[in-house]
């Protein structure tokens, strides 16, 4: 009697594909809605330097065109181009990194994005700033990981 | 009474409509992950003081100076507020000191933001504010406090920031460096 009732109603038990695609396609909505909330045009900021990192940021504003300054543990690059040593300006008390200030003051200063690793010190920032500001640098804009970011 | 027509009790099969559903959303995917990119960029103005714009003007605002001194872990905000009491001269300010210990995970960025958003109440013209980091703290910890510091985009707090740079970096009062 047992064995029989199982029977039967193993028997009828429709299969209803089209219902378990409905969970599919909720979670590919949710995928999607997450992919678009987190769709970014911005370039890899240096895509042959895996060990750079920037910080993380809640300011939401959008980064303008303008020249490059990037600040990592292997040197000092102004758009793309290595400029000088981070260990020597690291080290050395010159309040002026010569080699970025003579850059930016050929380029006529203008606008500057600044993009630090987030484990440089300070000290090595001021003096990019300094540098920057003595050559004419009109508008300064620090480059950060936006908490949206994957 | 007769129908005209049957009526149809048949359910209409959905499992089409979700099919050409799925059909998009496989290739949206694709096109959205090749197109997208895993850092999502954002910017941080900073504003550059150059020679005799250091100091602000000395109009009539309440709070003259306001300074965000980060040592380590530690902070220290220093406002400049100036004297309201009758005696007092238009160049009377009083300088006050507020240190904030840290937390065990690093600086208190949250009583930060509650000092710096009773000085906003105190002033809400003033926008501006020093931030001084010393040499030995990371990046990262800078853009935390600048964060602080210019609040969130509901509550905005002091939005032009200056990063101290060249001879207007010494160290802190009171912190006996």
């Amino acid at each position: 009697m047992f064995q029989r009732t199982l029977f039967t109603q193993r028997k009828y038990r429709r299969e209803t594909p089209g219902m378990a695609m409905a969970p599919m396609v909720d979670v590919l909505t949710i995928l999607l809605v997450f992919l678009l909330k987190s769709f970014s045009m911005d370039p890899p900021v240096r895509p042959n330097d895996n060990t750079f990192t920037l910080a993380r940021s809640t300011s939401s504003a959008q980064v303008q065109a303008a020249t490059d300054v990037d600040i990592t543990p292997a040197g000092i690059y102004v758009n793309g181009w290595r400029v000088a040593s981070t260990s020597y300006y690291s080290t050395h008390d010159d309040a002026l990194i010569q080699e970025l200030y003579e850059r930016l003051q050929q380029a006529g200063g203008g606008d500057v994005n600044l993009r630090v690793d987030a484990s440089i010190p300070y000290g090595l920032v001021r003096k990019a700033i300094f540098s920057l500001r003595t050559a004419g640098v009109e508008r300064l804009s620090m480059v950060a990981q936006a908490r949206e970011s994957l | 009474m007769k129908r005209l027509l049957p009526l149809r009790t048949q359910e209409a099969d959905v499992r089409p409509v979700f099919m050409s559903i799925m059909a998009l959303m496989f290739m949206l995917l694709p096109c959205l992950l090749l197109t997208t990119s895993l850092q999502k960029l954002a910017a941080v103005d900073i504003q550059l003081e150059y020679e005799g714009a250091a100091t602000p003007p000395r109009d009539g605002s309440t709070i003259q100076e306001l300074q965000v001194h980060v040592r380590g872990a530690n902070i220290l905000l220093r406002a400049a507020i100036r004297r309201t009491d009758l005696g007092a001269g238009p160049e009377d300010i009083t300088w006050n000191e507020t240190s904030i210990p840290p937390l065990e995970t690093g600086p208190d960025l949250a009583t930060l933001r509650d000092h710096l958003s009773a000085f906003h109440h105190l002033d809400p013209q003033r926008q501006r504010v020093t931030v001084l980091p010393g040499d030995d703290v990371p990046t990262s910890r800078v853009m935390a406090v600048l964060d602080a510091v210019r609040g969130s985009t509901r509550t905005p707090l002091f939005t032009q920031v200056t990063l101290a740079s060249g001879s207007d970096a010494g160290p802190a009062p009171g912190t006996g460096e």
